[in-house]
């Protein structure tokens, strides 16, 4: 090869040692032992679940023995209200998932309303899970997971405004998640149960406790998902939420479901989501979107 | 009444409902051979068996496990398994799960990926995804005496 080593050779090189260095740490960090679809998808707090209800799982496809992680970015609109998140999960030996994700309301019709223009609330939510007993296939228990979020408001003037104690705040949660094979009539069944011990209002989105309570108090998360092929799952996500705050009354959260696995690599969702009635806003439903990029 | 409690209780009793139809139709093999029939019977599961080989031959995730495997055998104890546990009139006359695999350390990794392929088999041959999904999960008990669990050295 070379017969002797000029500057540029060296330089080439270099970048080439780079290159593959990087393709190697991709190859090596592409964690594929689990089966399509059985990561999730991201929820908006930046956990692998699925679109508001955090899951036992852990975000990625890698087993006891691999890395893996995921990246996403979410949109939600009501009209009234725009929520856009982007955040990121890593996880380790399918044992640990620490995510991170921004979310940013936009006020579309408060903000002129109050004459602040379309002005946003921006929350940032930093996740730890750890897979403590289980699995979501084999063996004889669901997989069981305990989660915490510590989320901190960055824009606490207008949550301090209609009653909101605390511009930050942590919260636990607890789920247990189990894919049924052929388990309705036939088609692969996910059923996720959890309980988050939470003061927030709309997810924190407008501060922590309130006029009408400041303790946390036990909401349920609840799921199903029928898997329609590898690629294809259709479901349902619900979450209660605490309402402590005078001025508007809170309401669950519900939405529908369709979520595409085309490889481990992306999977998309699109979703119906219905917030009920949001800080004095009736009936806030909208179309939901996210991208999801694993490894 | 609150709001949300007109939802929370169909809700929950929609999940219960669809966990205890999970419970239901993933309960062990009944001893009936609906499921064999499903599958075709013995010529289509022998045709199964073939696409399921063709698919894992050049697969790199678990070519390896199969480095030292007689497929002749293989191939005949992998159909005796998959009639007896589709309720088909055979007896699988193999050594158990757990002696077969014992030594190959097999990971959750490769085992995901021979449910994987198995899947793509089934489906190449045209099986509907419910019939994939039952005979499935009358494969999942074994996945623990297969997979070299986490810290457990055996």
């Amino acid at each position: 090869m070379p017969e002797g080593r000029r500057p540029a050779d060296s330089v080439l090189l270099r970048g080439a040692a780079a290159v593959f260095g990087v393709l190697g740490l991709l190859g090596s960090a592409l964690a594929d032992g689990q089966l399509l679809a059985t990561g999730g998808v991201s929820t908006i707090e930046g956990s692998a679940g699925g679109g508001v209800v955090p899951w036992a799982v852990l975000a990625g496809y890698g087993t006891s023995d691999e890395w893996g992680g995921s990246a996403f970015a979410s949109t939600l609109n009501t009209g009234d209200y725009r929520l856009d998140v982007a955040g990121g999960a890593l996880t380790f030996n399918n044992r640990l998932e620490l995510s991170l994700a921004r979310q940013s309301l936009r006020l579309s019709t408060l903000g002129p309303a109050l004459g602040l223009g379309a002005i946003r609330l921006e929350q940032d939510v930093v996740g730890a899970k750890l897979r403590l007993y289980g699995d979501l296939i084999y063996g004889d228990w669901p997989q069981l997971a305990l989660g915490v979020q510590h989320k901190r408001h960055r824009d606490f003037a207008i949550p301090s405004a209609v009653g909101a104690r605390s511009s930050s705040d942590t919260e636990l949660y607890l789920s247990a998640t189990r894919l049924f094979l052929a388990g309705a009539g036939g088609y692969n069944l996910l059923v996720n149960g959890g309980i988050r011990y939470t003061r927030a209002n709309q997810a924190g989105l407008l501060g922590f406790g309130g006029d009408q309570g400041g303790s946390r108090r036990a909401q349920a998360e609840l799921s199903a998902a029928v898997l329609l092929n590898r690629h294809w799952a259709v479901g349902a996500d619900y979450r209660q939420q605490p309402d402590l705050l005078g001025f508007a009354k809170a309401e669950d959260w519900r939405d529908l479901f369709v979520a595409w696995f085309p490889n481990r690599r992306v999977s998309g969702v699109l979703a119906y989501v219905d917030l009920g009635d949001v800080a004095t806003l009736k009936n806030q439903r909208g179309w939901y979107f996210s991208v999801v990029a694993n490894w | 009444m609150p709001k949300h409690s007109q939802w929370l209780r169909p809700l929950v009793l929609a999940s219960s409902l669809l966990l205890l139809c999970g419970c239901v139709s993933t309960s062990p093999v009944s001893g009936d051979d609906e499921l064999f029939v499903a599958l075709g019977g013995e010529p289509d599961l022998r045709l199964l068996v073939d696409e399921f080989i063709a698919v894992s031959a050049p697969d790199p995730r678990v070519a390896p496990t199969f480095a030292n495997t007689e497929m002749k055998r293989f191939r005949e104890k992998f159909y005796e398994h998959l009639c007896e546990l589709s309720g088909g009139p055979c007896v699988y006359s193999g050594d158990p799960m757990a002696e077969v695999h014992r030594g190959l350390k097999i990971n959750e990794g490769q085992f995901n990926a021979v449910v994987e392929n198995l899947q793509i088999a089934m489906s190449r041959r045209g099986y509907p995804q419910p019939v994939q999904n039952r005979l499935l999960a009358r494969l999942a008990p074994f996945q623990r005496d297969i997979v070299v669990q986490p810290g457990n050295s055996d």
